[in-house]
């Protein structure tokens, strides 16, 4: 089976790139313009947090050469025309995402509420409850407004965003955006230092390759 | 939980995100048909759904985190 970690634009050579999953040598296969990163692997994949993070730097030493889409992970085929008729059908939606993510990185960003003490142990009585609760409310909204202030004030530095709010009580905001690689410092910068809304944590992760961002399904 | 372990959990959550949900698809029928992979993804899942309530849990000593 021909495994796929990325694609790039043909005509750059990625040297020495890392061993693929199972030990297997990664090698490009091009057709027509793009050039995709695989590597021969059984049929009976490992697939387990090393085999993420195998993944995951085969892409990083691809986007370190070129610009790279890259590949869901698991992404399988029989044989290498099998491989290159997927990449033709979908030539127009490659070349679009490739040329929206050339130059770019992306940045995770998490808003984590912390937890509060005060709201903790059992109400008193009903009244305690029902002031508990209004109080749980407007500190909910509170929150909510802080931190899509904290959001509008990251996006300008990134080029698309995609976010995602509310993932959990806790997990306030979960965002991915897409900033040119020059303005990857800054943005850290802004990300981790701040200032925060009251009561989050921020956690920021990357640069990672553009995963959030070349959904190449959409124009099929 | 330390600040070393909670930095590498978060990274583990946000690769696990990108990785198994995001990312082209270059054949539907293809992707994820090998055994394997999506046991992986429902025991992964699993351990990230218990690793990100104690993330939530998060203290204020925290704060400082910066992963990667």
């Amino acid at each position: 089976m021909i495994y796929v970690y990325g694609i790039a634009p043909s005509g750059v050579t990625v040297e020495s790139p890392p061993d693929g999953l199972a030990g297997s040598e990664v090698r490009a296969s091009a057709v027509d313009g793009l050039t995709a990163y695989v590597s021969e692997v059984g049929d009976q994949l490992e697939a387990d947090e090393a085999a993420l993070w195998t993944h995951e730097r085969v892409v990083e030493a691809i986007m370190s050469t070129t610009t790279v889409i890259p590949a869901r992970f698991g992404t399988l085929f029989p044989d290498e025309s099998s491989l290159h008729q997927a990449m033709l059908d979908r030539r127009p939606a490659l070349q679009a995402a490739l040329e929206k993510v050339a130059g770019m990185a992306e940045l995770g960003v998490r808003v984590i509420a912390i937890s509060d003490d005060a709201s903790e142990g059992e109400p008193e009585d009903g009244r305690d409850y029902l002031m508990r609760k209004v109080q749980a409310g407007r500190k909910a909204k509170e929150l909510a407004s802080a931190v899509e202030g904290f959001h509008r004030k990251l996006a300008p530095t990134s080029t698309d965003h995609r976010a995602r709010w509310f993932v959990t009580d806790r997990l306030v905001l979960s965002a991915a955006y897409l900033v040119p690689v020059d303005e990857v410092q800054h943005f850290k910068e802004l990300a981790e230092n701040g200032p925060h809304p009251e009561g989050v944590e921020v956690m920021c992760t990357g640069p990672w390759p553009p995963y959030n961002f070349v959904d190449a399904t959409e124009s099929e | 939980m330390d600040e070393i372990q909670a930095r590498r959990e978060v990274t583990l959550l946000e690769l696990v995100d990108r990785l198994l949900d995001k990312g082209v698809v270059l054949s539907g029928d293809i992707t994820l048909s090998v055994a394997g992979v999506d046991l992986v993804n429902v025991s992964l899942r699993a351990l990230l759904a218990s690793t990100e309530t104690a993330m939530s849990l998060g203290s204020p000593q925290q704060r400082q985190i910066e992963p990667r």
